[in-house]
């Protein structure tokens, strides 16, 4: 199941004979969500919990290429309490921007208290992402869309969003539950009909990955804006 | 020529049509949300008039937020709407922009500018959402009961004046509204027949019963318009137990999402009711749990401190079927864990907001370790009879003292 790829910003720890992922902290000291801090040659490491965040499932289960790096821009829809934005954060390093969009200011309190307090490359927007009209402090070119909301209406909300604020030859990462868009079709065939819209829509289609067994019936597309 | 209008987090600008700084105007640093919010609102404050007004030679106006393009073409500006290109363009060099307009020193003093208004923006949005919803069940569950009251109070007026011509029904109905509803479908006695009850959805022993009662009553005759007013009044008391069920869904529903942790532990109704008795979320979370076991027991509570006998174990959360239903000697301790896991509960909810299942888990296992323990009655110590006898009379003492010391004109604690 593991392929270990070649990923610069996200570090292969071997733990208790155990391979894990992690990045590096951005904010040494401080966890997020209870992800455990390694130390090794001076610097601190947080283990990124696969069954905790999809992007680390992806990763695992072999996603090629992450499309940020130190210093990306990238606009994350669903930001929730700032599990997997933390790790990019971590990536992006201080010279880049996370822009955090989050729609319920339930989960919005830990996003604030947990991560943007300490991790000066996150702007945060509490808005619904259908709004995008109304993100305030959004500026520059985005590179990157990350969109995990787990809404029916979640792909045409993507693709808008990328229309209005990701680059030509920008990326979209884009999670798909099939349960929350259909609960009644089959999980490949809502997977299919997404596909399509977003080809439709004009992205290129880069990589398909299921996240089983870390998230039963979820996949995260890799599309490239054209 | 044209001028565009931006709005930045930290100041509004007004530009040229190649994007050059025409003039600026820095919010007042303490006002910053402020500003901003009534601009996106579509609100003139004065700051921007004068910016506008301090402008030459322009005389078409660009704005990109539409409310503020309507305020402003309601004063007599000339305004056209942004293109979608413009504002990607704006977005795109807004840091450059801040910083040529002086709205900012340099690239990384527009970075933190936009990233501590943001904070502080949404600071201000979760405020705004956090302070309201509990008031709000607050208002409904006193409704709710106001609701419940006046249905009562209606109730009884129907069961004495319908008493008068048929006074035997009442004893066949536990609920009220069954009651008025056959009232005011069929209205006299006469017309009371057994099919249409059974229709109706009762046994068939019981509509006979009734029907035969109807025969026999002692009631006296009435006249159809007194008939007429009854139902009057027993339509009501069906409407208002529609509107009683329509602000309990409401509660619940807004309990899910207000106090999640609470409702999964005692239920929306009795959740409601603790908050509302403090008088918010906020304030229950800061209340040691023996102070939520006694909430609403108040009267009880300073009864006994005045006469020194024993504090009362519960007060709202006796609503609670775990408690109600369970033999005395078990409440106290099923209060107390109750109390418990709500004040952790409230806590979660009014601090951390997530849902934790965990806490209604340990509860029930708690719940079902009492009954297990305490299944027999404790047997009754005999000296607690003379050792409460004893308090009672020293307190006694002391506030006839008081009294005393009152007359003499000594200063009153
Ligand atoms: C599955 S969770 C995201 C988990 C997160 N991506 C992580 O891995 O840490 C989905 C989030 O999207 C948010 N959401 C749902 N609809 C939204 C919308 N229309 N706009 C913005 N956020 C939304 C939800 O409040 C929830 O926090």
């Amino acid at each position: 199941m593991e392929r270990e790829n070649r990923i610069d910003s996200v570090h292969w720890l071997i733990i208790n004979g155990e391979k894990r992922i992690a990045t590096v902290n951005l904010f040494p000291g401080v966890q997020v969500y209870n992800e455990k801090l390694i130390v090794k040659e001076d610097i601190e490491y947080r283990l990124w919990d696969p069954f905790r965040s999809k992007l680390a499932a992806s990763i695992i289960k072999g996603l090629k290429t992450l499309p940020f790096q130190e210093g990306s821009k990238v606009l994350y829809l669903g930001a929730s309490t700032g599990t997997t934005a933390s790790h990019i954060s971590d990536i992006l390093g201080e010279n880049g921007v996370i822009f955090c969009v989050e729609i319920s200011p339930r989960v919005a309190r830990d996003l604030l208290d947990k991560c943007v307090k300490y991790r000066k490359n996150m702007i945060p927007i509490i808005e619904d992402a259908r709004k995008y009209g109304n993100y305030y402090s959004l500026f520059g070119n985005i590179d990157v869309v990350y969109c995990d909301i787990a809404q029916p209406d979640q792909t045409d909300i993507a693709i808008s969003n990328c229309k209005h604020f990701l680059k030509k030859g920008g990326d979209l990462l884009l999670v798909i539950k099939s349960r929350s868009i259909n609960v009644i079709k089959k999980p490949s065939q809502v997977f299919k009909e997404e596909e399509k819209k977003l080809r439709r829509a004009g992205f290129k289609v880069k990589q398909i990955i299921p996240l089983d067994p870390f998230d039963k019936d979820h996949i995260l597309i890799h599309t490239m804006f054209v | 020529m044209k001028g565009i209008l931006y709005i930045c987090e930290v100041g509004s600008i007004v530009l040229d049509e190649n994007l050059e700084i025409v003039s600026t105007w820095k919010y007042p640093k303490s006002a910053q949300i402020d500003s901003y919010e009534k601009l996106k609102r579509g609100e003139l404050p004065s700051g921007l008039m004068d910016l506008l007004n301090s402008i030459k030679n322009i005389d078409a106006l660009i704005v990109v937020e539409s409310e503020l393009g309507r305020s402003l073409s309601k004063e007599g500006f000339q305004i056209e709407d942004a293109s979608n290109e413009l504002i990607d363009e704006l977005m795109f060099k807004k840091i450059s922009l801040m910083v040529k307009s002086g709205l900012a020193s340099s690239k990384d003093d527009a970075k933190d500018k936009i990233r501590n208004f943001a904070i502080a923006l949404s600071e201000f949005k979760l405020r705004k959402v956090s302070a309201k919803p509990d008031l709000h069940i607050i208002e409904a569950i006193q409704a709710l009961d106001e609701i419940d009251k006046t249905k009562n109070t209606l109730f009884s007026r129907v069961k004495e004046w319908y008493g008068l011509h048929f006074p035997e029904l009442i004893s066949f109905f536990e609920n009220s509204t069954a009651y008025v509803k056959v009232i005011s479908k069929f209205g006299g006695r006469e017309n009371i027949k057994k099919e249409e009850l059974v229709k109706l959805g009762f046994s068939i022993e019981k509509a006979e019963s009734i029907s035969i009662s109807a025969e026999i009553s002692k009631g006296g005759e009435i006249r159809k318009e007194e008939l007429k007013r009854i139902s009057d009044v027993a339509k009501e008391v069906i409407r208002l137990d529609s509107l009683k069920d329509k602000f309990t869904s409401y509660i619940e529903k807004n309990m899910g999402n207000v106090a999640p942790n609470i409702t999964a532990v005692v239920g929306a109704n009795i959740g409601a009711r603790l908050i509302a008795k403090i008088g918010g979320l906020k304030k229950l979370a800061m209340l040691p749990a023996s102070t939520i076991q006694v909430l609403g027991a108040e009267k009880a509570l300073f009864r006994a401190l005045r006469t020194n006998t024993r504090p009362p174990k519960h007060g709202i959360i006796f609503q609670h079927k775990a408690i109600h239903s369970a033999p005395k000697w078990q409440r106290g301790k099923i209060a107390r864990s109750i109390a418990t896991k709500i004040a952790i509960a409230a806590r979660i909810d009014a601090f951390r907001g997530r849902v934790d299942k965990g806490i209604e888990e340990r509860l029930q296992i708690r719940l079902d370790e009492i009954e297990r323990k305490y299944r027999e009655p404790p047997k009754k110590k005999v000296r607690e009879i003379p050792e409460q006898l004893k308090k009672k009379t020293r307190r006694k003492k002391t506030r006839k003292e008081k009294k005393r010391r009152g007359k003499k004109g000594g200063k009153r604690e």
